[in-house]
C-alpha cells in the first residue's frame, strides 16, 4: 500500500516535473521565436518603406525633369517670339540696304536697325536674367529678393514685405533654390491665394537660416497639400518641394481656408566659396 | 545526468564571458559609446565571476554577497548602454535617474530586506523586469523609426536579444524558485538553472557578436 502511495507521490511529481520544464522551455521557445519573427518582420516593413521611396523618389526625379522640360520650352518660346521676329526684321532692313541708296533713307534705315538690335539685346538679357537672375551672383540673394518684392509691388494691388537680418553670402546653387522658391511662391499666391498682404522674412536659426513666407489669401487644407505633395500634385508645388529636396531644409507649413498661408523652412548654408571659386 | 548537464553548462556560461572580453579589448579602439558600455559590463562580469569562483574553490565561503553588489552596477550599465545605443528621448532624460533609483532600492534591498548571505531575487527580479522593459522600448522604437536597413549589423540589436533571452529566464527562475524548493524539485531546479546557464551563454555570444559589429552612420 505503501509502495502504491509512493508510485503515485512520484508519478505527480514526475508531472509537476514535464509541467514546469515544457512551461519554462515553452516560454523562453516563444521569447526565441518571438525575436526572430520580429527580425522577419522588421526586414519586410524595412523593404516596404525602401520601395516606396524609391517610387516617390522617382516621381520627384520626373517631376524635375518635367520642369527643366517646361522651362526650356518657355525659353525657346520666349527665344522665338521676342528675339526671332526682331531678328527676322533686322534682316529685312538690311537687306533693303543698296549701294546706291539716299544717304537720307540709308540713315533712316540705320536706325530702325540699331533699335531694333538695341531691343533684341534688351529682350536677350531679360530672357537670360530669368533663366539666371544676373544680379543674384552679383549682390547675392537679399537685395535680388528684394528688387523682386519692388517689381511685384509696382505690377499688383497687393502690399509686399520684405525683411531680411542677413548680411552674408552664401552658396550660389543655394541662393538660387531660395530665389525660386520665393518665386514660386508668389506666382502661386497672385494666381490663386487672391491675397492683399504679402510678406518675406528672412533670419538666422539654429539650424542655419530660416526663412518664412507668409500671406493673408484665400489659403487652402493642409492634408489635402500633404496628399497632393505625396503624388506631388501641381506642377508649381514639385518645383517648390524638389528644390527644399535640395536645400536639405526643414519645413513646415501652416494653412485653412480663407486664413492664408504661411511657409517657413530652415536649412544649413554652404560656403560661398564652393559656388564662387 | 541532468544534474551533470546543468553543471556542464552552468561552468560554460561563467567561461564564456570571456570571449566577449577577448573581442572587446581586440577592437576597443573602434568602439562606439553603446559598445564601450556593453565591454565595462563584460570586464565587471570577468572580474564578479573570478571572484565568485575564487570564493567559492578557493576559500570555500559563500559568494552570495557578490550579486548583491554586481547587480546594481550591471544594471546601471545596462541603462548606460540603452541611453547612448538608443538615443531615445526618454532614455536621454530617465537612464540615469532610472540607474540611481535601481541602486538605492537594490542597497536597501541588502540592508534590510534581503541578507548578502543570501541570494538578492527581489532585486534580481526587479532587474529583470526593468531589463526587458528596456529591450521591448528597443524593439518598439525600431519597429517604429525603421532606420537600419541591416539590423543584423547592428551592435544593439545583438546587446537587446542577449540581454532579452538572458534576463527572461533569470525572471523565470526568480518567480519558479520559491515553489520548486518548498516542493521539493531538485531535478527541475538543475534543469531551470540549466537552461539559464544555456541562455547565458547565449548572451555572451550576442556580447560578441555585438563587439564585434560595426555600426553605420544610423545604425547606433
Amino acid at each position: 500500500m505503501d509502495e502504491a502511495n509512493g508510485i503515485n507521490e512520484l508519478t505527480t511529481q514526475d508531472q509537476e516535473l514535464v509541467l514546469l520544464i515544457s512551461v519554462g522551455l515553452g516560454a523562453m521557445l516563444l521569447l526565441a521565436l518571438l525575436v526572430v519573427f520580429f527580425f522577419i518582420y522588421y526586414h519586410k516593413r524595412y523593404q516596404k518603406q525602401a520601395q516606396d521611396l524609391d517610387f516617390l523618389q522617382q516621381k520627384l526625379i520626373n517631376a524635375e525633369i518635367l520642369t527643366q522640360e517646361n522651362e526650356r520650352v518657355r525659353v525657346a518660346k520666349d527665344l522665338h517670339d521676342v528675339s526671332g521676329s526682331m531678328l527676322g526684321s533686322i534682316k529685312l532692313f538690311i537687306t533693303k540696304i543698296k549701294k546706291d541708296m539716299p544717304e537720307e533713307k540709308h540713315s533712316l534705315i540705320k536706325e530702325e536697325v540699331l533699335q531694333y538690335v538695341d531691343e533684341t539685346i534688351s529682350s536677350i538679357k531679360e530672357i537670360v536674367h530669368q533663366i539666371v537672375p544676373g544680379n543674384l551672383e552679383r549682390f547675392g540673394l537679399c537685395p535680388v529678393l528684394e528688387e523682386l518684392f519692388h517689381t511685384y509691388e509696382k505690377l499688383h494691388p497687393a502690399t509686399f514685405e520684405f525683411q531680411a537680418e542677413l548680411n552674408e553670402r552664401f552658396n550660389l546653387q543655394q541662393e538660387l533654390a531660395v530665389f525660386r522658391i520665393i518665386q514660386e511662391l508668389l506666382n502661386n499666391t497672385i494666381k490663386h491665394a487672391e491675397a492683399s498682404h504679402i510678406s518675406l522674412n528672412l533670419e538666422h536659426s539654429p539650424e542655419g537660416i530660416q526663412v518664412m513666407y507668409e500671406d493673408n489669401g484665400k489659403g487652402f487644407d493642409v492634408n489635402s497639400y500633404v496628399k497632393s505633395s505625396a503624388d506631388l500634385g501641381g506642377l508649381g508645388l514639385k518645383g517648390i518641394k524638389s528644390r527644399i529636396s535640395f536645400l536639405d531644409a526643414e519645413y513646415r507649413i501652416r494653412s485653412r481656408p480663407d486664413e492664408g498661408m504661411q511657409l517657413t523652412f530652415s536649412f544649413s548654408p554652404n560656403p560661398t566659396i564652393d559656388s564662387h571659386d | 545526468m541532468i544534474q551533470s548537464i546543468s553543471k556542464i553548462l552552468m561552468g560554460l556560461s561563467g567561461f564564456s564571458v570571456t570571449i566577449p572580453l577577448i573581442f572587446g579589448m581586440y577592437f576597443l579602439a573602434e568602439l562606439r559609446w553603446s559598445q564601450i558600455f556593453l565591454f565595462y559590463l563584460v570586464c565587471v562580469s570577468v572580474l564578479f565571476e573570478a571572484a565568485s569562483v575564487y570564493s567559492s574553490y578557493v576559500l570555500f565561503d559563500n559568494n552570495l554577497s557578490l550579486i548583491h553588489i554586481f547587480t546594481p552596477i550591471e544594471f546601471f550599465l545596462i541603462v548606460l548602454i540603452f541611453r547612448h545605443g538608443l538615443k531615445s528621448k526618454f532614455l536621454c532624460s530617465w537612464a540615469v535617474p532610472l540607474g540611481i533609483a535601481f541602486v538605492i532600492f537594490s542597497i536597501l534591498n541588502s540592508l534590510f530586506n534581503e541578507p548578502i548571505t543570501e541570494m538578492n531575487w527581489v532585486a534580481r527580479s526587479v532587474e529583470s523586469c526593468l531589463v526587458i522593459g528596456l529591450t521591448a522600448h528597443y524593439y518598439y522604437l525600431t519597429a517604429l523609426q525603421l532606420k537600419v536597413e541591416r539590423l543584423e549589423r547592428t551592435p544593439m540589436f545583438w546587446i537587446a536579444t542577449g540581454l532579452l533571452l538572458y534576463f527572461a529566464s533569470t525572471f523565470m527562475i526568480m518567480i519558479s524558485n520559491n515553489y520548486l524548493v518548498s516542493r521539493n524539485l531538485e531535478l527541475v531546479w538543475w534543469v531551470m538553472w540549466g537552461i539559464h546557464a544555456f541562455f547565458g551563454i547565449l548572451k555572451n555570444v550576442f556580447f560578441t557578436l555585438a563587439l564585434w559589429t560595426r555600426p553605420t552612420e544610423s545604425t547606433s
